[in-house]
């Protein structure tokens, strides 16, 4: 499976999809209930070579009443940027790319922990160390883009930002 | 692994065989031996067969496992494009070494690269580096290729290669699927624990290592 190709496509079929979604939503919904639906909270990220990759983690909560889907992610810290989960299987531990875009179900949330699911960093520009910030530019079809800035930090202590 | 004549054996003998008086004769017999082998190694789960040209993390020699003879060791695998796995393994160890303080004196800890043909002396140390680790008695092994690969062949590693691609610059990217095993060895060599890497109970491992003769 090639992640870039897979990534390339999902941005074809996503954006296009994304301003029919914008056009049709605006007039109809106040700018603050159409981006309030999603939360991002407790994001961290590990440490990572430059060049390597560095894992993020955290919660994305839907709290609207509709459906919504994480279409991208981008960072000035890495060129690409996608969900992962990890699965056991064949006593291997493995590494699953998530398809884009990642649906949200109202109510429901996407939860990043280590050993789970995790937003994967690659190729990064620079080496991420203990305390650096990195920023994310999550792309939803309804609640538009959304920033977060976060630390990186070790597992047994976790900054909150 | 030594346990496994012992699991072919219990299921030869599974419901529905005919057995006569001779085969069940033979078969106690073999379980006797086994048996004895296993009390024989003092609990002991393998060995390693031969030794390991190896490099650490600051570039150093290491024979491995000799070089750590007449120390508890406790053994991970790790590589630096892992980006999850091998850093919950790795967190978990540094809990481990961390409970284990002021009576850890005669305990070592390596992890060994899943990943030689990029995982350098020098990515090596700045994995160390980056997670704040102290390489005073935690090493991180590299080796030439076929060296490393016939290590983790012999350890029972099973490992795949996954998402393999080629980037602009004609660079190879990939990741590897692969097991997490932290393993403690005794002062002789000889393989006593296995543990689970990702589900690590530091309680547990410290208490293993606290145990071990
Ligand atoms: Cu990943």
């Amino acid at each position: 499976m090639n992640f870039r190709s897979q990534l390339a496509r999902s941005l074809r079929l996503g954006l296009p999809l994304l301003a029919l979604l914008a056009a049709c939503g605006a007039p109809e919904q106040p700018q603050g209930h159409r981006s309030g639906g999603i939360t991002i909270t407790g994001m961290w990220g590990t440490p990572g070579i430059n060049g390597r990759v560095s894992a993020a983690y955290g919660t994305i909560a839907n709290h609207g009443t509709e459906p919504d889907s994480l279409i991208a992610i981008s960072s000035p810290a890495a060129p690409l940027i996608e969900v992962h989960q990890m699965v056991e299987q064949e006593g291997m531990l493995r590494m699953r790319g998530m398809k884009w875009p990642v649906v949200i179900a109202p109510g429901d949330s996407l939860a990043m922990a280590p050993g789970g699911t995790h937003l994967m960093l690659m190729e990064l520009h620079q080496s991420l160390q203990l305390g650096d910030s990195v920023t994310l530019r999550l792309s939803f079809a309804s609640a538009g883009q959304r920033e977060v800035r976060f630390q990186i930090g070790n597992q047994q202590n976790k900054p909150q930002n | 692994m030594s346990k496994q004549p012992l699991q072919v054996l219990l299921m030869n003998n599974g419901p529905g065989r005919s057995r006569n008086v001779w085969e069940s004769t033979l078969a106690a017999l073999l379980l006797l031996l086994t048996a004895i082998l296993f009390w024989g190694c003092g609990n002991a789960v393998g060995q390693a067969s031969r030794s390991y040209q190896l490099t650490d993390e600051h570039g150093r020699a290491v024979t491995f496992p000799n070089d750590y003879r007449g120390r508890k060791l406790v053994v991970s695998y790790i590589y630096t494009h892992c980006p999850d796995v091998c850093i919950v393994t790795t967190t978990a160890i540094e809990k481990v070494r961390k409970q284990l303080a002021g009576k850890g004196d005669d305990v070592s800890f390596v992890s060994i690269t899943l990943d030689p043909r990029r995982d350098d002396t020098t990515a090596l140390r700045q994995y160390a580096e980056l997670r704040g680790i102290d390489t005073q008695n935690w090493h991180f092994l590299t080796g030439a290729e076929s060296t490393v690969d016939s290590l983790l062949d012999d350890m029972g590693l099973v490992r795949r290669r996954s998402f393999i691609e080629q980037n602009e610059s004609g660079r190879e990217t990939y990741f590897i699927d692969h097991d997490d095993p932290v393993v403690l060895w005794d002062r002789e060599g000889a393989i006593r624990d296995r543990f689970k890497g990702t589900t690590l109970n530091s309680d547990d491992v410290a208490q293993a290592i606290h145990e071990l003769p």
